[in-house]
């Protein structure tokens, strides 16, 4: 008899539990202007880069627009369809979002699954009616922040800058994204001082720090004073570096200042949060359309951050932001191309 | 290693009588216990458990989302269990898993013009045959120098997983930033049961291995051999069993049944070899084992519990914004409770 009470109190306080549940889901949800789903890179939250800024553009559509949004973040790869279906079959968002190259995969058998359903990818192109896909001129960032370094390279009195026109750019690996940064970086270099002299290579991968390092002191080693991290999580390891031997760093993607506060130059920006917030603008205001968006300095998506930037060439990178506004510059997007 | 081996008899001695019972009492205990964590943490509990049920019951695609996080438990559960029978504690079923992966999508790949009905079983039987053998491994390093399994098979994890990624990266590797293989043929990939699902005939495989396995041992002379060896190994030998032997065989099969896990993943869901796919399907094995109390059906029954707690744990992460912790803390309460029946014991005792 006291083993049937003992179990009639537990489903008694199990009913309750769930009981709570069912009410408490049925509480409306206020108004709200639209639904979205993010999916961010496997490097996930906390980033400090890439996905952190996403996720600002996301809190920043909240604000300004008024959405509701839920987000996952998948640890690795074989995660991704996962949640894009999980997503996509609740149908009940106006918008999902991919972030990072490596969803392309992923993103295009769910989409060819959920016809109906709106998708954007960021860092890719995914060539489906229903998938807008947002990819940067990387060319245009690479040139801002080689041009920063070329000037700073040149001056003097400043203990973390050496004699020799000596500076350096470190790829996470060899794709053509990140082919198109370092060129931008090489051309922005030689349009301010075609005798600087820049090293480039590649960590071979996006969460190897260690390594970013190494390659960061043996630049150093070679005379280099200002080297740009385009490496994701790698790039940690350059910032480290250039800490530990007092030259410059170059941050990437988000202001990687707090970092190294003094050896921080600037940050080759890509403002991810711009990008999400255009996608969703673009859907809440009914023009979303599936295709290629190629964004940049122009639409404000690219660019550098001031950081220890002195104010002279803070001058001549907005010379510089003009006129790729304008079009007046050319810059190559393989280092083939880089004269 | 003696408080191993104690441990060892606890767990292989579990209680049967009203296992089901004290089972479902420790659930019920352990989402209470969550419901206070989840509130404490500031959390809305109401939403948090109806996400939960939705997400592992709620309409046809997320049961059969449950269902598909219950094949490669059941696998990599039967993994544990076989193992434990013969006194054998296989932790190494996470590395097993990506050698059956891998061997699967290279036979497949291997012979793309085969119909899938000798294409299929081909698949099946490399992953088995990789899994096993790097199962057996550990065995006959058991059976020869008495080299702990639970130390060898725990590094060979380390081995098995990253020598699978060398293989893929250096030889069959599809062109491209992300580390797999290209798609598997047509008719090496598993049908769909309810389209758009990913849930596939692998279900019915699974159950399949849980025939087998329980058969083996309540029916064959080999089952009992293994298990004769689990239960005292002297014994065995005095009564003729060569006990080397079995423990190469039951590291054998068992490492066969994770194989099977990552030959599942790779046919059913992912139709290719893909680089750190598995989200430590071996390792949850152990304590599907344990719940089912090392019983092939118990497996089953636990390794829905699991399937169903992956599943509805991902809608509550993703809808009611719970961390996943949270969960992972739900199943080990889970675990917890189950594994102390003296705890439950105490308790209904006292009521």
């Amino acid at each position: 008899m006291k083993k049937i009470r003992f179990l009639t109190v537990l489903i008694l306080l199990l009913v309750l539990v769930l009981g709570a549940g069912i009410t408490g889901n049925v509480q409306a949800k206020g108004q709200v202007e639209g639904q979205v789903a993010i999916i961010f890179a496997t490097g996930g939250l906390g980033d400090k880069s890439f996905n952190d800024s996403a996720m600002r553009g996301m809190q920043m559509a909240k604000e300004e627009y008024g959405i509701e949004f839920d987000y996952a973040e998948p640890t690795a790869i074989a995660e991704y369809q996962t949640y894009l279906t999980q997503f996509a079959n609740t149908r009940q968002y106006d918008l999902i979002i991919s972030i990072g190259f490596d969803q392309a995969d992923a993103l295009t058998a769910t989409a060819e699954r959920f016809t109906d359903q709106n998708f954007a990818i960021v860092d890719m192109v995914v060539d489906k009616p229903n998938v807008a896909s947002f990819v940067y001129k990387e060319q245009e960032r690479g040139f801002l922040v080689g041009a920063a370094s070329a000037l700073v390279t040149a001056k003097t009195g400043d203990p973390r800058v050496n004699p020799d026109k000596v500076i350096g750019v470190i790829g996470g690996m060899k794709i053509p994204l990140i082919d198109a940064n370092i060129a931008g970086f090489m051309a922005g270099a030689g349009y301010i001082d075609p005798e600087v002299k820049v090293l480039h290579s590649y960590v071979g991968h996006w969460a190897d720090p260690a390594k970013g390092k190494e390659l960061t002191i043996s630049m150093i080693e070679q005379g280099a004073d200002i080297v740009w991290g385009a490496a994701g999580r790698s790039g940690l390891g350059v910032i480290n570096a250039a800490q530990e031997k007092n030259i410059y760093a170059i941050g990437a993607d988000s202001d990687q200042g707090y970092l190294a506060p003094d050896n921080i130059l600037t940050n080759g920006m890509k403002f991810v949060d711009n990008t999400v917030l255009l996608a969703i603008d673009q859907v809440l205001k009914g023009k979303f359309k599936g295709g290629i968006n190629v964004l940049g300095v122009k639409e404000d998506v690219l660019g550098y951050s001031k950081n220890l930037l002195p104010v002279d060439v803070i001058n001549k990178l907005e010379e510089i932001k003009a006129k790729i506004i304008k079009g007046e510059l050319q810059i190559p997007d393989k280092i083939e191309d880089v004269k | 290693m003696l408080g191993h081996d104690r441990l060892l008899a606890r767990i292989r001695n579990l209680p049967v009588l009203s296992d089901l019972l004290y089972s479902f009492i420790a659930i019920i205990l352990a989402l209470i216990i969550s419901a206070v964590l989840i509130f404490i943490s500031g959390y809305d509990v109401g939403r948090a458990y109806y996400n939960l049920l939705y997400g592992a019951f709620g309409n046809l695609y997320n049961l059969s989302q449950t269902l598909l996080k219950t094949i490669p438990l059941i696998f990599t559960g039967l993994t544990v269990a076989i193992g434990f029978k013969t006194g054998l504690f296989n932790i190494g079923g996470e590395g097993q898993l990506y050698w059956g992966a891998l061997a699967s999508a290279v036979a497949a790949l291997s012979f793309p013009h085969l119909n899938g009905i000798i294409l299929i079983p081909i698949c099946l039987l490399a992953g088995a045959l990789a899994g096993g053998v790097w199962g057996a491994i550990p065995g006959y390093l058991k059976a020869k120098t008495g080299a702990h399994e639970v130390v060898t098979t725990i590094m060979l994890n380390y081995i098995g997983i990253l020598s699978t990624s060398f293989l893929l990266k250096n030889y069959f590797k599809e062109p491209g930033y992300i580390d797999q293989t290209p798609m598997i043929p047509e008719a090496a990939r598993l049908p769909e049961l309810i389209p758009y699902t990913r849930l596939t005939w692998a279900i019915f495989i699974s159950i399949g291995a849980i025939i087998v396995i329980d058969l083996l041992f309540k029916k064959t002379s080999l089952g009992y051999d293994l298990q004769a060896v689990g239960e005292n190994p002297t014994a065995a030998e005095y009564a003729g069993i060569n006990s080397a032997s079995k423990i190469i065989i039951s590291m054998m099969i068992s490492g066969a049944a994770a194989g099977l896990a990552g030959s599942s993943m790779v046919m059913g869901v992912f139709n290719r070899f893909i680089t750190n796919f598995s989200p430590g399907y071996g390792f949850t094995g152990i304590a599907v084992a344990v719940l089912g109390r090392n019983k092939a059906w118990g497996v089953l029954l636990a390794a829905l519990l699991f399937g169903a707690l992956e599943a509805g744990g991902m809608s509550m992460k993703l809808f009611a914004k719970i961390p996943m912790d949270l969960m992972t803390i739900v199943q080990g309460l889970v675990i917890l409770f189950v594994a102390a029946p003296a705890l439950i014991h105490l308790l209904v005792r006292r009521s």
